[in-house]
C-alpha cells in the first residue's frame, strides 16, 4: 500500500507536468507556435505604480479615529483625526498577461503598519476598484486601484509603514 | 487518466471517515491523492504572478501649537549722519544687531536689541515648515520689514513636552529722511508639519 501511495504521487507529478508545458522540448519542431505578442499561459506580471499613502494626519486628541482612502481617490476622516494630508495617494497596480484572460487578484484585507519605535496601527477594509476577479484587455493589460481604512487609537503619533503583498493569477 | 481517477476515488473515501494511528499505509495513499488534487486544480489556472509588495504609509502628528515667547526689538536707532540713504539695520536669528554700513557715523544703535522667538509644541522629531512674510512697520512713517526666519525646524526629541523654540530676525532700511518716532508691526508666522 505504501508503494501504491508513492506511485500515485509520481503519477500526479507527471500528469501535472505534461499539462503545464505547452510544447515538446525534445521534438525538432515546436508542436505549438507561440505568438510573440501574447503567448498562451504567459506569466502574469504586475507592477505597483503608486503606493498607498495617507500622507499626514493631524490628531485632535488621544481618542480613536480612522482615515479612509477609497479606490476612486476620495477620502475621509472620523474620530480624533483632524485632516488628511494633501499628498495622500491611492494605490495603483498595473497587470500584464495574456489578452482577454480573467485573473484573480489577491491582496490582504488587513495589514499592520509599524513605526520605528515599535508601535503599530491597522489598515483594514483593503479593497480594489475591480473586485477579486477582473479581465485583461485585448492587449493583455489591466490596472486597478486599491485603498483602505487606517484605524488609530491612543497616543500613536509618528511615521508608519506596512507591506501589502499583492498577487495575480489566471482564473 | 483512469488510474488517476481511481486514486481520487480512494482519497475521497479516506476523507469520509476518521483516521487512526494504525492506518499509516492508507494515510500515505491519502497524501498521494491530495497531491494529485492540488496539481490538477493548479494546472488549468496557468501562471501566478510572484507576490509584489506595495507599501502603505502614514505620518501621524499631534496638533501643532505655536506661541510667542518674545518680540523682536531693534532698540533705539539714532540717525546720526547728515545725508544718507539705504542704510540697513538688521537682527540675525541669533539676535546679533548690525547697525548700518558705518555704525556710529551714519547710525547709532543702542538699547537691548533682540530677535523674535516662538515656541512650537508637537510631535517629537517632526519637521515643521515656517513661513513669515514681510510686512510694514508703521509709526510716523512706514518702514518695510524683511523677516529672516528659518525655512524649517525639527522639533527634536522633546518636541511634544518642552517644545522647540526658534527665532526670527529681520531688517529695515533707513535714510536720513526717515521720520523719527516709534514704529511697530505684527508678525504673521505660520508653522505646519512638512
Amino acid at each position: 500500500m505504501a508503494r501504491l501511495g508513492f506511485l500515485a504521487l509520481a503519477a500526479c507529478v507527471t500528469f501535472g507536468a505534461s499539462a503545464a508545458s505547452g510544447q515538446c522540448r525534445l521534438c525538432d519542431l515546436p508542436s505549438i507556435a507561440p505568438s510573440p505578442a501574447a503567448p498562451p499561459n504567459a506569466d502574469v506580471q504586475l507592477q505597483v505604480e503608486t503606493n498607498l499613502s495617507f500622507d499626514r494626519m493631524i490628531l485632535t486628541g488621544p481618542g480613536s479615529g480612522a482615515a479612509t482612502i477609497r479606490p476612486d481617490g476620495s477620502s475621509g476622516t472620523e474620530g480624533s483625526i483632524m485632516e488628511l494630508g494633501p499628498r495622500a495617494t491611492v494605490g495603483t497596480v498595473v497587470v500584464h498577461g495574456e489578452p482577454n484572460r480573467t485573473v484573480r487578484i489577491a491582496l490582504p484585507r488587513r495589514i499592520e503598519l509599524f513605526s520605528v519605535g515599535g508601535g503599530h496601527i491597522t489598515l483594514d477594509d483593503v479593497i480594489t476598484d475591480v473586485g477579486a476577479i477582473a479581465r485583461l484587455d485585448t492587449a493583455g493589460n489591466m490596472s486597478f486601484r486599491f485603498g483602505g481604512r487606517l484605524i488609530l487609537s491612543g497616543d500613536c503619533d509618528g511615521p508608519y509603514r506596512g507591506d501589502l503583498p499583492i498577487s495575480v493569477e489566471y482564473q | 487518466m483512469l488510474f488517476v481517477n481511481s486514486v481520487m476515488t480512494i482519497r475521497a473515501g479516506r476523507l469520509a471517515r476518521t483516521w487512526t494511528s494504525g492506518e499509516n499505509m492508507k494515510t500515505h495513499l491519502g497524501i498521494g491523492g491530495a497531491c494529485l488534487l492540488s496539481v490538477m486544480a493548479a494546472s488549468p489556472a496557468g501562471a501566478v504572478s510572484p507576490a509584489t509588495q506595495a507599501t502603505a504609509t502614514a505620518k501621524i502628528y499631534k496638533p501643532l501649537t505655536i506661541a510667542s515667547v518674545q518680540n523682536l526689538n531693534f532698540g533705539t536707532i539714532v540717525l546720526t549722519g547728515a545725508t544718507f540713504s539705504g542704510e540697513v539695520v538688521s537682527i540675525s536669528q541669533a539676535g546679533a544687531l548690525t547697525c548700518g554700513s558705518n555704525p556710529g557715523v551714519l547710525l547709532t544703535c543702542s538699547g537691548s536689541a533682540q530677535a523674535a522667538q516662538y515656541k512650537l509644541v508637537g510631535t517629537n522629531n517632526a519637521t515643521v515648515t515656517i513661513t513669515c512674510p514681510g510686512f510694514n512697520l508703521t509709526g510716523p512713517g512706514t518702514l518695510a520689514f524683511t523677516p529672516n526666519a528659518p525655512a524649517t525646524v525639527n522639533l527634536g526629541a522633546t518636541g511634544a513636552t518642552t517644545g522647540y523654540t526658534f527665532s526670527i530676525g529681520g531688517s529695515i532700511t533707513l535714510a536720513s529722511t526717515t521720520p523719527d518716532g516709534v514704529y511697530t508691526g505684527t508678525f504673521q508666522v505660520t508653522a505646519d508639519y512638512q
